[in-house]
């Protein structure tokens, strides 16, 4: 075969394999777990959000205003005594969670399976 | 004999070293299963420059060697089951490709080792691991092509250190 077939032969599979990749890891992860004193208390699909809202989370002694919107959520007011969580602003992505520690509440994006976390080698949650 | 048996040891000591080298390399991308492959280099060259069978035998050894000098039992039986597809289609790519359509080799290649990796994580998790197939794939064309351009350009310059 002449190596013009194989360039276009290599091209058409990166294409094609480009375009799954995508496929498979796009929007993935992307659904917010609220995490409560150890327990999932609410999942949201993030994506799915079309309008924005907010909702209270009642806690020890106190209570967060959390804040979802498409793609993203935060903690937009809380009466925690150091307001860490609010400050740490939109959460849309990553590993890295919301976390109010007065009052043990974790905003997390899950991970899909936890399969995959065996396999690519990173920790578990939090 | 004893030439081609000193060439073969000289072929698998430069895979060895490009292997152990690599592997002191932090990984470019954070996901298990993609990586250069340097040493995959060797193995597009002897496999033209040396034949199938004496690079069966480089390949074997480096993976062994390989995987006692830095790697898990883990990473072994993923570097043998990728080594192994990687030979068998690199055997039939052999037969159809010409000597200046070397570096088509070390794609499909790396595709292939990305397929046998692919395979024995399906094994070891279930089938969600075949979602990592496409991922694979596309690295291994980067890598592959990589690989393949670097053995092509030492292919071409064979003549001068060949005898």
């Amino acid at each position: 075969m002449k190596t013009k077939t194989w360039i276009i032969v290599t091209a058409v599979i990166f294409v094609v394999s480009g375009v799954l990749t995508a496929a498979m890891f796009w929007g993935r992860g992307r659904t917010a777990e609220v995490v409560l004193d150890g327990r999932v208390i609410e999942r949201i699909d993030l994506d799915a959000v079309k309008e924005g809202y907010s909702f209270d989370v009642k806690c020890d002694g106190g209570y967060n205003r959390i804040r979802v919107e498409h793609g993203r959520i935060c903690i937009s007011d809380s009466d925690c005594p150091d307001c860490v969580c609010v400050r740490y602003g939109w959460l849309s992505g990553g590993s890295v969670p919301i976390v109010c520690m007065p009052h043990k509440l974790v905003i997390r994006i899950a991970d899909g399976d936890d399969e995959t976390d065996a396999v690519s080698g990173r920790g578990q949650h939090g | 004999m004893a030439k081609r048996m000193v060439y073969d040891a000289m072929l698998l000591a430069v895979a060895l070293i490009i292997f152990v080298v690599e592997a002191q390399i932090p990984p470019l991308v954070p996901i298990a299963g993609v990586k250069l492959g340097l040493a995959n280099i060797i193995t597009v060259y002897s496999m033209f420059r040396v034949g199938a069978g004496d690079t069966l035998a480089i390949l074997a050894c480096r993976v062994i060697i390989g995987s006692i000098y830095c790697g898990q039992p883990v990473s072994f039986i993923y570097s043998a089951a990728g080594g192994i597809m990687c030979y068998l289609v690199m055997l039939l790519m052999k037969r159809i490709l010409t000597e200046r359509q070397i570096w088509v080799c070390g794609v499909f290649g790396a595709i292939a080792h990305g397929g046998g990796q692919t395979a024995v994580a399906v094994v070891m998790f279930g089938t969600a691991a075949l979602s990592y197939l496409p991922l694979l794939t596309l690295s291994g064309i980067i890598t592959g092509l990589f690989t393949g351009l670097c053995a092509q350009y030492v292919s071409n310059r064979s003549k001068y250190f060949e005898k």
